[in-house]
């Protein structure tokens, strides 16, 4: 979303500060550098979480599933 | 039955997700995963109403996403330990750098609303796409997307992302409108 070359060298320094208001509201209003890494640190503590092993209850609550059905299909 | 074996594989993968989103949402792991477990015993009890050929991590994660918003209502639950003692009860211990990171980041995301929190941790953690992401939150796209804008500058603040000197576009904008003023 950046601005016309064109435009950016018409309208000069006003033009900028106009084309930083106009994008406001759709742009996130992060350096690109600062977003990359807001980004990075984000995906990094989920990850974190997501390589915790999984409880076994969690599991057994499948199982059971799993057990009833076959129950149910032997009778 | 060859469906539900699918069904319960699809649920089996959907759970590391379910409680990465849910401790990040509640910023507490035991109720978190009294959150996953919830989820997974409504979605069994629920199975007739799950679309096939949908997302079934997508279901699961409205299912708690619902559940997490009743509590708050209830029990005017807020996010609790938030401040890095969190980070000991995982069961694989990161070490010191990543601990440090992860509490920084656990805490900063408690200082978000929720509605925030899990719009962003949605789409820039979980990777979801904006419209699943409006879907799971119950809103629409445009409101995903101003969220996260927020939640993004918030959070880079909260962490000390931004560095000082930068001129960031509030500044622009403050900047042009002293100057239409004093035109």
């Amino acid at each position: 979303m950046t601005m016309p070359k064109v435009a950016q060298k018409k309208l000069g320094g006003i033009g900028e500060l106009h084309a930083a208001r106009s994008k406001l509201p759709h742009q996130p209003a992060l350096p690109p550098d600062v977003a990359d890494s807001l980004g990075e640190r984000l995906r990094a503590f989920y990850a974190l979480l997501m390589n915790d092993p999984v409880p076994d209850p969690f599991i057994r609550i499948l199982e059971a599933m799993d057990g009833t059905r076959r129950a149910n299909n032997g009778r | 039955m060859a469906v539900d074996l699918c069904v319960r594989q699809a649920m089996l993968v959907a759970i590391p997700h379910l409680r990465a989103f849910a401790i990040s949402l509640s910023g507490n792991i035991t109720y978190a995963d009294d959150l996953v477990q919830g989820a997974l015993l409504r979605g069994l009890e629920n199975l007739d109403k799950f679309q096939p050929g949908t997302s079934m991590q997508a279901w699961l994660f409205t299912i708690l996403r619902n559940q997490f918003y009743t509590d708050m209502r209830r029990r005017r639950r807020e996010v609790e330990d938030a401040d890095g003692a969190m980070a000991e009860r995982l069961a694989v211990m990161p070490e010191q750098g990543a601990r440090l990171d992860f509490s920084d980041m656990l805490a900063a995301l408690a200082q978000l609303s929720v509605e925030q929190r899990e719009a962003l941790v949605l789409v820039a953690a979980e990777g979801v796409s904006y419209e699943e992401a409006a879907q799971i939150c119950g809103t629409n796209l445009g409101t995903i997307k101003s969220r996260i804008n927020r939640a993004r500058t918030r959070l880079a603040e909260l962490l000390d992302l931004v560095p000082d000197e930068d001129i960031g576009p509030d500044r622009l904008v403050r900047a042009t409108l002293l100057m239409h003023a004093s035109m």
